[in-house]
C-alpha cells in the first residue's frame, strides 16, 4: 500500500543565504581581485617606474660619461671619431632624459632633470663649441672650453643636478617602497578581513547548509521510506495483478471450456430441435423470433424465409390472416387479438385449423421467464378426425344410454308412485302403527309393499316381489298391487283375494312373470289377523316380551304360475306391542364384498335386539344393518321391509272432541282459541297443555290462512281436537292449494339477531312443541295432524 | 293483552299481561314502537303475567330488539313462565334477547 503518511517536507534549501553568500563572496572576491590587482598594478607600476628611473639614471650617468669622455678625447686627440661618437650618443641621452621625465612623477625629479637638462644644454653648447674648434683644429681652444671653468662648473651643476636626481630618485624609491608596503599590508589585511568575513559567512552558510542537509537527509530518509513503502505496495499490487491475471486466465479458460460445452450443447439442441416430432418456435419479450425449427414452418405451411431470427410475430400472423386462418373479419384486428393473447404472460393452448389445407394443429405456448414465449405445434389432424368419429359414436351411445335410463326411470317412477311413502299414514289411528321402506336397486327390481284401510276396523297390508327387472316387472307389480287392493275392498279373506288375483294374472299366459306375495289383514280392534303367504319370505312376529317367531307357513306357490290355484290362509292374534315384520329377499340375499349373504341369521339378530320396539326402529335398524353389511358393493336387488305394530288402543279411548270451522281470516284465530279454552276448562285439560295448543293453533292457522289460499276467496278451515286419556290429537284441514307448512326448513337459531330471518320460526316452534306431527294431502285437502302426549 | 310501561331510572319496564299471539302482537308492536321512537333505549319486558307467546309474538319482540340495537340500546326480558321459557329455548331467542329471572336481575348492570 502506498504510504498514507504525508509527503516528507522538503526542507527548503537556504538558497537565499547561500546565494547571498555566494554573491557576496563573489563580490568580495571581485573587489579583492581588483584590490589586489590594483595593488599589484601599483606595485608593478611603481616598480617599473623605479626601475625605469634607475635605468634612466644609469643611462644618464653612462651616457653622460660617454659624452664627456668623447668630448674630452675629442679635445685631447682632436679625432673627429670622438665627435661622431659624441654625436651618436647625444640623442640617446636626450631621449633617456625625456623618458626619465616622463616616468617620474615627482615634480622634483622633473625639476632636477630639467636642471640637469639645463646644465646639459650648456654642456652641450660648450661641447659643440669645442667640437667646432676641434673641427677647426683648434684643439687648444677646444680644450680650453672643455677643461675650462664654465665647463667644469656646468659639469658640477650637472653633477649636482645628478645628485639631486639621485636623491629624488632614492626618495621616490623609498616612498614607493613604503607605499608598496602599505599597499601590500592593506591588501593582506583586506584579504584577511575578507577571508574572515568570508569564512564566517561561509561557516554560517555551511551550518545552514548542514542543517538543510540534515533536513534533506531526513526528508530523504522519509522519501526513501516512502519509496520503500511505495515499492512494497507496488510489489504487492503487482503480485495481486499477477494473481488476478492468473485468475482471469483461469476464468477465461473455464469460460472457453464452458463456451465449448455450450456450443456442443447447442449443437445437440439443434439436432434435437430439428428432429423433434413437432414444431417449436421461441419468441423473446417483444415477440420476435429467437429460435425455431423447420418443422414449425412446415406444419404451419409457411413459405420459406418467412420465419427468420429477429423477425416479428406479425410477419407470420399477416400471412396467416391473409390465408384466412383466423376466419373472417378485419385482418388487423384479428392479428392484434392473437398478439394480445401472447402478452398475457399465461400458458396458452388452442387448436388452429390451417385454412384451405385440412390440417389442424395443436398449439401450446408457455411463457418464458424473461417475458417471451415458446410455442409447440403438433399436427393433430388425424387425432381430430379420430376424435370427431369418436364423438359421433359417443353421441350414438349416449342416446342409447339415455333411452335405457329413461326406461329405468320409467320403471322407478312406476314403482315409487305405486307405493305409499307418507308416514305415519294414519296418525289418527292409534290402534296400530305401520312403517315401511323400499330401497330400490339400480335397476328396478319389482318389489312392492302396500297397505290400506279396508274399513274402520281393518288394515290390509302386503309385501311382494315380482320376478325379473325393468319396466315390465314394474308394470306387473303395479297390476298385482291394484288387483289386490281392488279385491280386498270386498273380500276379507286373504286366501280368497290371492286366489282371485292369481287367476287374473295367470290368465295372461303371454307374460311369463310371477310374483311372490305375503298378504295380511289385521283387525286392529281385536288384534286378530289373517294372512296368506304365496311363495314369499316368511315374516317374523316379534312379541311384546321380545320373543321372535317365524311365520313359516306357506299357503301356495307364487302368484301367476299356476292358473286356478286355490290359496289357503291362516289366522293368528297380535297382542298390543307385537310387531309383524315383513321383508323381501333383497334383505336376506344382499351380498357384501366377500360375497357373503346377509341371510336370515343376521336379520334375526337385528330383530331380536331390544332396540327394535317400534315399527320405525324395526325398519330402520334392518335397513341400516343391510346397508352396513353391503358396504361398498353394489345393491343388486330392491330392499323392501314393512312392519306393522298392534297398539291395542281403540277409539273408545276417545274422551272428547273439539270441533270448529273457521274462515280464512286471521281474526278468526282468536275466536277459535277462545272456544278451545272453554273446551279445555270443561274437560280438565292442564293449563300448560291448553296454552301449548293455543300457540299451535295461532301459528298454524296464521300460516294456513296466509299461504293456502292465493285466490283471495272465502274458505273454511276445519279444526278438530280429540282428547284421549293420555293425549291430544289436533287435526287442521283445509281445501287450499297443496301446502305443507311442515315443508319449511329449520331456521338457524344460532344466528345473531340481525341475520335471523323471521320466517320458518313458527314451524320450528310447533315441531318442538308437539310429540308427533304429520301432513297428508287427501282428496283435495291439506290435512295436518299433531299429537301431544299428556300425563 | 294489556301492556303497561313503568320507569326504573333510565330503564323502561314494559309489563305485558295476557297472550302475545297473532292478534295481540300487532297491538303490542305498535306500543313498543311508540316507546322506542319516543327515545327509550333500555327496555326490560316483564313477562310475569304472560300466558303464552306464539311466533307472531316472537317476531315483534325480535323487531323491537333490533330497533333498539340499531340505536345503541338493548332489550331484555324477565320473569318468563316455563312454557314461555321453553318457547324461547326452542326458537333460540334466549341467545338473542337476554333473559333474566326477575326485574331486579334484569336491571342489574343495565
Amino acid at each position: 500500500m502506498i504510504s498514507d503518511k504525508p509527503q516528507p517536507q522538503v526542507a527548503p534549501f537556504p538558497t537565499k543565504l547561500v546565494g547571498g553568500a555566494v554573491l557576496s563572496t563573489l563580490a568580495v572576491f571581485v573587489w579583492l581581485s581588483w584590490f589586489v590587482y590594483d595593488a599589484y598594478q601599483f606595485i608593478q607600476d611603481t616598480n617599473n617606474r623605479i626601475v625605469g628611473l634607475e635605468r634612466a639614471r644609469g643611462d644618464i650617468v653612462h651616457l653622460d660619461e660617454v659624452l664627456t669622455m668623447s668630448a674630452s678625447m675629442a679635445a685631447a686627440t682632436g679625432e673627429i671619431a670622438w665627435i661622431d661618437r659624441y654625436r651618436s650618443f647625444e640623442p640617446k641621452l636626450d631621449s633617456v632624459i625625456k623618458r626619465a621625465i616622463e616616468i617620474s612623477r615627482q615634480p622634483d625629479f622633473a625639476d632636477a632633470i630639467r636642471e640637469t637638462g639645463a646644465a646639459n644644454i650648456e654642456l652641450v653648447k660648450m661641447e659643440n663649441q669645442a667640437f667646432t674648434l676641434i673641427r677647426e683644429r683648434r684643439l687648444e681652444d677646444a680644450r680650453a672650453i672643455l677643461f675650462g671653468e664654465p665647463y667644469l662648473v656646468q659639469k658640477q651643476v650637472y653633477a649636482g643636478g645628478m645628485e639631486k636626481l639621485m636623491r629624488v630618485l632614492r626618495a621616490e624609491r623609498e616612498a614607493t617602497v613604503e607605499s608598496q608596503r602599505t599597499a601590500t599590508i592593506g591588501s593582506i589585511l583586506a584579504v584577511v578581513a575578507v577571508a574572515a568575513v568570508i569564512i564566517v559567512t561561509w561557516l554560517i552558510v555551511l551550518g545552514r547548509v548542514r542543517e538543510w542537509r540534515a533536513a534533506m537527509s531526513k526528508t530523504l530518509a522519509d522519501l526513501v521510506r516512502a519509496e520503500e513503502a511505495l515499492r512494497k505496495s507496488h510489489d504487492d499490487l503487482e503480485r495481486r495483478v499477477m494473481d488476478r491475471t492468473r485468475e482471469l486466465q483461469d476464468e477465461i479458460a473455464e469460460r472457453k471450456q464452458a463456451e465449448e460445452e455450450l456450443a456442443a450443447k447447442e449443437a445437440q439442441l439443434r439436432v434435437a430441435l430439428d428432429n423433434m416430432p413437432g414444431g417449436m418456435l421461441l419468441r423473446d419479450r417483444d415477440l420476435n423470433h429467437v429460435l425455431f425449427n423447420s418443422q414449425y414452418s412446415e406444419l404451419y405451411e409457411l413459405p420459406d424465409g418467412l420465419l427468420e431470427v429477429g423477425g416479428s410475430i406479425r410477419n407470420e400472423l399477416r400471412y396467416q390472416a391473409d390465408r384466412g386462418d383466423f376466419g373472417p373479419g378485419d385482418k388487423d384486428e384479428l392479428i392484434e387479438e392473437v398478439v394480445a393473447t401472447y402478452q398475457r404472460g399465461e400458458v396458452v393452448g388452442y387448436e388452429r385449423a390451417i385454412a384451405g389445407s385440412g390440417r389442424t394443429l395443436q398449439l401450446r405456448s408457455v411463457p418464458t421467464p424473461e417475458g417471451g414465449y415458446v410455442t409447440f405445434a403438433t399436427d393433430i389432424t388425424d387425432r381430430k378426425r379420430a376424435e370427431d368419429e369418436l364423438q359421433a359414436v359417443y353421441g350414438i351411445i349416449k342416446d342409447q344410454k339415455e333411452r335405457m335410463e329413461d326406461e329405468l326411470n320409467i320403471g322407478r317412477g312406476i314403482q315409487m308412485s305405486m307405493i305409499p311413502l307418507i308416514f305415519p299414514p294414519f296418525p289418527d289411528y292409534d290402534e296400530f302403527s305401520i312403517f315401511a321402506a323400499l330401497e330400490p336397486a339400480r335397476e328396478v327390481g319389482g318389489d312392492f309393499y302396500d297397505f290400506f284401510l279396508i274399513d274402520e276396523g281393518r288394515l290390509c297390508f302386503c309385501v311382494g316381489d315380482v320376478s325379473g327387472k325393468g319396466v315390465p316387472s314394474a308394470l306387473f307389480m303395479a297390476v298385482t298391487k291394484t288387483l289386490i287392493k281392488s279385491r280386498a275392498i270386498d273380500d276379507s279373506s286373504t286366501a280368497s283375494i290371492l286366489t282371485h288375483v292369481n287367476a287374473e294374472l295367470s290368465a295372461d299366459i303371454k307374460t311369463s312373470m310371477f310374483v311372490t306375495v305375503f298378504l295380511g289383514i289385521l283387525n286392529f280392534r281385536s288384534g286378530e289377523f289373517v294372512y296368506t303367504n304365496a311363495g314369499h319370505n316368511p315374516p317374523y312376529l316379534k312379541r311384546k316380551g321380545g320373543s321372535l317367531q317365524r311365520l313359516d307357513a306357506r299357503h301356495g306357490p307364487m302368484i301367476g304360475v299356476v292358473p286356478g290355484m286355490v290359496y289357503r290362509e291362516e289366522t293368528d292374534t297380535m297382542t298390543p306391542g307385537d310387531i309383524l315384520f315383513m321383508y323381501t329377499d333383497g334383505v336376506t340375499e344382499e351380498r357384501n364384498a366377500d360375497r357373503e349373504l346377509f341371510s336370515e341369521k343376521r336379520l334375526v339378530s337385528v330383530l331380536a335386539s331390544t332396540t327394535v320396539d317400534s315399527v320405525e326402529n324395526a325398519v330402520r335398524d334392518t335397513v341400516a344393518a343391510v346397508k352396513a353389511f353391503q358396504g361398498d358393493s353394489d345393491q343388486e336387488d330392491d330392499i323392501t321391509v314393512l312392519a306393522v305394530q298392534f297398539q291395542g288402543r281403540s277409539k273408545h279411548d276417545r274422551v272428547a272432541v273439539f270441533h270448529i270451522m273457521a274462515r280464512n281470516d286471521l281474526r278468526e284465530i282468536a275466536k277459535v282459541n277462545q272456544e278451545f279454552q272453554k273446551f279445555a276448562e270443561e274437560h280438565g285439560i292442564p293449563v300448560d297443555v291448553g296454552r301449548r295448543i293455543s300457540i299451535l293453533l295461532d301459528d298454524l292457522l296464521s300460516n294456513v290462512i296466509s299461504y293456502a289460499f292465493p285466490d283471495d276467496e272465502a274458505h273454511e278451515i276445519e279444526i278438530r281436537i280429540e282428547l284421549a286419556t293420555n293425549r291430544l290429537t289436533v287435526t287442521i284441514s283445509d281445501d287450499g292449494i297443496p301446502f305443507n307448512p311442515l315443508g319449511a326448513g329449520t331456521p338457524d337459531t344460532s344466528l345473531p339477531l340481525d341475520k335471523r330471518a323471521l320466517g320458518g320460526l313458527g314451524i320450528h316452534l310447533i315441531r318442538n312443541l308437539v310429540d308427533d306431527m304429520s301432513y297428508h294431502r287427501r282428496v283435495e285437502r291439506n290435512v295436518l295432524t299433531l299429537v301431544i302426549h299428556i300425563e | 293483552m294489556i301492556l303497561t310501561v313503568g320507569d326504573a331510572g333510565a330503564v323502561k319496564i314494559v309489563r305485558i299481561e295476557g297472550e302475545l299471539n297473532t292478534q295481540t302482537s300487532r297491538d303490542a308492536e305498535a306500543q313498543l314502537t311508540q316507546l322506542i321512537d319516543a327515545g327509550a333505549r333500555k327496555v326490560v319486558v316483564n313477562f310475569e303475567r304472560l300466558a303464552y307467546i306464539s311466533s307472531s309474538g316472537l317476531s315483534i319482540l325480535l323487531a323491537a330488539a333490533r330497533q333498539l340495537q340499531v340505536s345503541g340500546g338493548e332489550l331484555r326480558v324477565c320473569s318468563l313462565s316455563d312454557l314461555v321459557q321453553e318457547v324461547f329455548d326452542i326458537s333460540g331467542f334466549d341467545s338473542i334477547v337476554p333473559v333474566s329471572k326477575n326485574e331486579a336481575e334484569a336491571l342489574d348492570g343495565f
